[in-house]
């Protein structure tokens, strides 16, 4: 039975994988992949967050994101695990957001070099052990007055820009600013504090 | 403004350039600030994440989708045993019902959708997005001819061939007009516009027409209308620019690493476009080793970007080009899109940077980025559908054996390898996850426990020429291959990824589909299949 073309164009070379590293001893690639796992996925959202700050546009973010996740997964052979991995990660976010802005000047990057370093720094300055971050924020948003948790409903929930949600609420724009500021702030103190294993007392 | 301000604001994207320059100073001046701002991030993403309301997932392009692949692997698990499992009919005919096209709508359309459906006063807005879907789902095999021509007759051809294939009057009515807008309408002739996209949706072709007459494209069903801009600049200087396009952008066209020699005999003519004096033939800047060189060579045209050119004994001259654009060809698919270079400016497109150089005017270097924007590969997905299976290397079937791998052209004959399958002994189907991603984006499946039968395949979609090339790498059990696997139209492959030396034998069917950005199936053929398909 004929089942297919005898010229197939598909090519099978037995090998590594590109970039991967299979160490000597026979470590199993697989398990590589896991701990590349284990280690990655609770930093992806931290990793997002991070290139985001320094990416105006939506598809440049979500391209860099991509780009560097598969240079941390191929690179994984290389990390120290001793270290931090976000750090590690964001080190190389950093690289690829330096290399992106050089070489196209038209990349929509938030800051200069200059700026991103000194942010990678205070990211790594202030790096808390991943997890327990969302749990947090759940039990510091139960304490946010009505008003507060309006406001934030409006801003994230509903996506909505400053002036609409000035309009919406009959507030000023400046208003509107100094309110969602110091709810972050407020919620970034509480988490903190519960982080740190203290409940907080803090009342955002 | 305090700093928590400022940053606050920052974070809901309202600064002002001045803000923005006040921010990255400080930030990068004070590292207390720099610290608020990551912890302030951390805030902002985790309260985005918690409280953002959920998008439809369906065309949510990730690469680390392992969880979606489980979940695919059930479904698809479950349809092919069952297809395994009906009864074969034993004519010739078809034993394979085409797949229905899914339609799926675009998250951020539904996003916006359900948005617009809480407000009941803005019924026009879903109007719109209705107009707006059919549009963008309206696909014509050309959407111009390509000739310089006014808007007026432009939009005549265009809503001529709309008429013609618009079987289910789903665009009924359709027609165009001037909004007035910032700007002053153009007179008839103010810019002469063209489009020459192929396999791409109606929508498309209007945001084109729409930048090449610095307007903006504003939908009120069934009327497309152009509102006129102000504000751009104007002006005939011309600038150079370099923007960043898709790898296939002119991919027919292909390049090669050029190197060649003058020796004046008239057959090859340097001439640097930068010099107003006609430059120089046999002497380039060496200044500017990286000056464009336009090559003509027996009726073809080229741009040279020279990175190395020396005088030879003999007074012939060595050039070694490391970038060629080939602009008698880049040059006619841009002028075919409203980018109507006129000498000395130029374009030339990189394929190995996919980068397109542009010595143009502002309103030339507009078009070319929309057009860059609407031929733009990335906004297309892949859904790469694959099913491992096992099977007891005795009983291997007889054309299954000794082989890598092989492609099967057709649905039918994919069907017939299926019950061929089902037929043999010791065959597992151990699991057929589905994952989608972008041309370029690698996508990875994780299938298993770790040991033995985990298997590991990552796969980078890449359209090349009339086929989608699949590279990548699979490993089972820590034991790898390397995948590389060219699909076009209703292929699918069958690729064998284990080592040979046990027992079982292990392979991959692979199918793809690619999707245009609003999810509708968008095919990859070879020249000969669309030759074949006319």
């Amino acid at each position: 039975m004929k089942i297919g073309i005898p010229q197939s164009p598909i090519r099978k070379i037995p090998c590594q994988l590109s970039g991967f590293r299979v160490k000597k001893g026979g470590r199993n690639l697989m398990a590589d992949t896991n701990i590349f796992l284990e280690v990655f996925r609770p930093q992806e959202s931290e990793l997002r967050a991070y290139i985001g700050a320094m990416v105006r546009d939506a598809h440049a973010r979500e391209d860099v994101f991509q780009e560097v996740s598969r240079t941390l997964w191929e690179k994984f052979g290389t990390f120290d695990a001793t270290r931090s991995f976000g750090a590690w990660a964001r080190g190389v976010a950093t690289l690829k957001l330096l290399e992106a802005g050089r070489k196209n000047a038209r990349f929509p990057l938030t800051f200069p070099p200059e700026t991103i370093e000194a942010l990678q720094a205070a990211f790594d300055a202030t790096e808390s052990p991943p997890g327990g971050r969302e749990e947090a924020l759940a039990e510091c948003l139960k304490s946010v007055p009505e008003k507060g948790r309006r406001l934030l409903a409006l801003r994230y929930e509903e996506d909505r820009r400053g002036p609409e949600i000035a309009r919406t609420l009959g507030l000023s724009l400046e208003a509107v600013h100094k309110s969602l500021s110091r709810l972050r702030q407020q919620l970034e103190v509480c988490i903190r504090r519960r982080l740190e294993g203290g409940p907080s007392r803090e009342n955002p | 403004m305090n700093t928590t301000e400022l940053i606050s604001k920052h974070l809901d994207h309202e600064t002002t350039p001045a803000e923005a320059a006040e921010l990255a100073a400080l930030l990068a001046a004070d590292p207390e600030a720099a610290q608020e701002f990551a912890r302030s991030v951390r805030t902002d993403a985790a309260l985005r994440r918690a409280l953002a309301a959920p998008v439809a997932p369906v065309l949510r392009t990730t690469r680390w989708r392992w969880a979606g692949a489980a979940a695919a692997a059930a479904v698809v698990l479950f349809s092919t045993w069952a297809l395994l499992h009906r009864p074969v009919e034993k004519s010739a005919a078809p034993v394979a019902k085409k797949e229905p096209v899914r339609r799926i709508v675009p998250p951020r359309l539904r996003a916006k959708s359900a948005a617009q459906l809480a407000k009941a006063d803005e019924g026009r807005a879903m109007d719109e997005l209705e107009f707006r879907h059919k549009l963008a789902h309206f696909f014509l095999p050309k959407t111009g001819t390509g000739e310089r021509m006014d808007l007026n007759a432009a939009m005549d051809w265009l809503l001529a061939q709309v008429k013609e294939m618009d079987h289910d009057k789903d665009l009924a009515g359709l027609d165009w007009g001037w909004k007035e807008g910032d700007g002053e309408t153009p007179s008839k002739t103010a810019h002469p516009v063209a489009t020459n996209l192929s396999d791409r949706p109606l929508l498309s072709a209007l945001r084109l027409l729409a930048v090449q007459v610095d307007a903006d494209l504003v939908l009120e069903p069934p009327h497309v209308l152009f509102k006129p801009k102000a504000g751009l600049d104007q002006s005939g200087e011309l600038k150079e620019v370099t923007l960043l396009t898709s790898p296939d952008f002119l991919a027919a066209y292909g390049s090669s690493t050029f190197s060649t020699t003058s020796n004046g005999a008239g057959i090859v003519r340097f001439v640097n476009p930068a010099s107003p004096s006609g430059g120089v033939k046999g002497e380039p800047a060496q200044s500017e080793p990286k000056s464009l060189y336009r090559l003509d060579s027996q009726g073809m045209t080229y741009h040279l970007g020279v990175t190395k050119a020396e005088k030879s004994p003999g007074d012939s001259l060595n050039i070694k080009a490391d970038q060629v654009g080939y602009l008698s060809d880049s040059g006619r698919e841009l002028t075919g899109n409203g980018v109507f270079l006129q000498p000395p400016a130029f374009a030339m497109w990189d394929p190995s940077t996919a980068e397109l150089a542009l010595h143009a005017t502002p309103h030339d270097q507009r078009v070319a980025k929309a057009l860059i924007e609407e031929q733009s590969g990335p906004r297309e997905t892949v859904h790469i559908m694959s099913k491992f299976v096992s099977i007891q290397a005795a009983s291997l079937p007889p054309e299954w054996s000794g082989r890598d791998g092989w492609v099967v052209n057709t649905d039918e004959e994919f069907q017939i390898l299926m019950t061929t399958m089902s037929q043999t002994r010791g065959l597992n189907l151990l699991t057929a996850p589905s994952v989608m991603t972008r041309p370029g984006q690698l996508a990875v499946v994780n299938i298993g426990q770790e040991g033995k039968n985990g298997i590991f395949a990552g796969f980078n979609p890449e359209r090349q020429g009339g086929y989608l090339r699949l590279r990548g790498s699979a490993s089972v059990g820590g034991d790898n291959t390397e995948l590389d696997v060219s699909l076009a139209g209703p292929q699918s492959a069958v690729v064998r990824i284990d080592s040979g030396q046990t027992d079982q034998a292990l392979f991959v069917l692979l199918s793809t589909r690619l999707l245009s950005p609003d999810g509708m199936p968008v095919e990859v053929l070879t020249d000969d299949a669309k030759r074949r398909k006319r």
